[in-house]
């Protein structure tokens, strides 16, 4: 569905990322794991269409991305949505809950401004915040009411893939296990397929049935999430973990 | 052998009471676990201790500290070194400076601030750098630098890891394990992660809404949890580690 072709990408003449060559299938749940500025955001954000790689190529539903061309873009959109660790740099501060999650439907759907209405308010229930926190803002609510208003937000236009940067990393583990239960029964459910970057393999495996290992910009693992890994950075993430 | 005890802390915020008469004892050699959801109380308990002002608006009703067997040093590790540092200053100044409230100056100082630069791991390369430049484990080892230049024996560490990749993670809680055993520290170690309790810590108290629900061993609370919130926290806990176990095909 979306897929990297020899993309790199260069900072300050240096190059941080690839060549990087990944193919997601539709409805696939693929972690991106590794430690810390090996690259996992930087890809994410290529994979979103946020950043201009250095070289190589986004392909989407069989074509080249191109940015230029506006309904591609907007087709792009709305199919591929991303929710990032930040969730208070990613909203609006002066911004209602209702009209944050409200903004991708009004510009990408043609949903009228009632239908809309009855959207943002399914969504609140979706990620099981209560409704009366539609009129709230942002400094209103704590940090993991925020991250799922972010996430119904983004699941408001019902992409088929969801990119997720560190979206647990601020929470405490148990708002961690409820939330990703809750995108994965939502995953299974609308058959959306989901990029889960973290640093955290216990979340990777409950998750995702694909593990794709980064370091220093490069693949170097990519298992199926019950296979054991092969290549050294990724058994030293696996040794670090505390079970 | 210190101790240092917080007896009974309560904070309101007018009618809301944020925390209630929360009590903890602090040993040196030993590592205490303060574990409990979000919200539930940890930080504020940690700024208290560690003589942080209260914010506007909010009243403090007893929390005595008293120490037995000596004057205690208290040290602060935060979750966001980042913002622990002056970034104008490079690890050298501060260490110096942290030295100089000491009155150790001149070669001493210098002397001393390379040798808890090596004992933290720390290569003296970092002292002429600046906080921008080091990342967030580097960092928290330097934190934990200028805790043993300041000649702490308890440590208040609050979340000290949850920035931090997995290995990082490990490397930072084992250099705590080491300096509780070689400098006879004692921990505070605030977390919500379960593993990181039962791997590091020697006892556990459960805080939910504000109040002390359990004081137990880590193993104990393993077997056993007593109140709602350790079993919400463990069963967050086993998700995690039974999800890896079974799908990695880890062998215990």
């Amino acid at each position: 569905m979306i897929a990297l072709e020899e993309m790199t990408q260069v900072y300050a003449g240096q190059r941080v990322l690839g060549p990087i060559n990944l193919a997601l299938e539709a409805g696939e749940r693929v972690a991106l794991v590794g430690a810390s500025g090996e690259g996992k955001s930087t890809l994410a954000r290529l994979l979103l269409g946020l950043e201009r790689p250095a070289s190589g190529r986004l392909m989407f539903d069989g074509s080249v991305l191109d940015r230029r061309a506006r309904p591609v873009m907007r087709k792009f959109r709305r199919q591929v949505q991303g929710v990032f660790q930040d969730a208070p740099g990613a909203v609006n501060p002066r911004h209602r809950v209702e009209r944050i999650i409200g903004e991708p439907l009004e510009h990408l759907t043609s949903l009228d401004r009632s239908a809309r209405q009855a959207r943002v308010m399914a969504m609140l229930a979706a990620v099981q915040l209560p409704a009366e926190l539609a009129s709230r803002l942002p400094h209103q609510l704590s940090g993991g009411q925020l991250q799922r208003v972010c996430l119904a937000r983004a699941l408001a236009i019902e992409p088929a893939l969801l990119v997720c940067d560190e979206v647990t990393s601020g929470l405490d583990t148990i708002l961690q296990v409820a939330l990703g239960d809750w995108l994965l029964a939502h995953c299974r459910q609308q058959r959306m397929g989901l990029v889960f970057v973290t640093h955290d393999l216990r979340l990777a495996r409950r998750l995702c049935d694909r593990l794709v290992v980064i370091e220093r910009g490069v693949i170097v693992d990519d298992v199926r999430a019950h296979q054991s890994f092969t290549h050294p950075a990724a058994m030293a993430l696996e040794a670090a973990v505390l079970t | 052998m210190t101790t240092l005890t917080l007896d009974a802390l309560s904070v309101h915020q007018g009618e809301r009471c944020l925390l209630d008469q929360v009590s903890l004892t602090l040993t040196t050699g030993r590592v205490h676990a303060l574990v409990g959801p979000s919200g539930a109380g940890k930080s504020m308990t940690a700024a208290v201790l560690s003589g942080s002002p209260l914010a506007a608006g909010l009243a403090r009703r007893g929390g005595e500290v008293r120490v037995a067997n000596g004057t205690p040093r208290l040290a602060h590790v935060v979750q966001n070194p980042r913002t622990a540092f002056n970034p104008l200053m490079t690890m050298r100044r501060h260490g110096l400076e942290t030295l100089a409230a000491r009155g150790i100056r001149g070669s001493e100082a210098e002397a001393s601030l390379l040798a808890a630069l090596a004992e933290v791991g720390l290569e003296a390369a970092v002292a002429p750098r600046y906080a921008f430049e080091l990342s967030g484990g580097m960092l928290q080892r330097m934190m934990l630098a200028l805790a043993l230049l300041q000649g702490a024996d308890i440590l208040i560490a609050d979340e000290p890891t949850s920035d931090l990749d997995a290995p990082a993670q490990q490397r930072v809680l084992a250099l705590i394990e080491r300096l509780v055993k070689r400098h006879d520290l004692g921990v505070l170690l605030i977390t919500h992660d379960l593993g990181i309790v039962s791997r590091y810590a020697d006892t556990v108290q459960v805080i939910d809404a504000g109040r002390i629900v359990e004081s137990t061993t880590p193993a104990a609370l393993f077997q056993a949890p007593d109140s709602a919130a350790a079993r919400a926290l463990l069963a967050a806990h086993r998700a995690l580690s039974d999800a890896y176990r079974t799908r990695a095909g880890v062998v215990e």
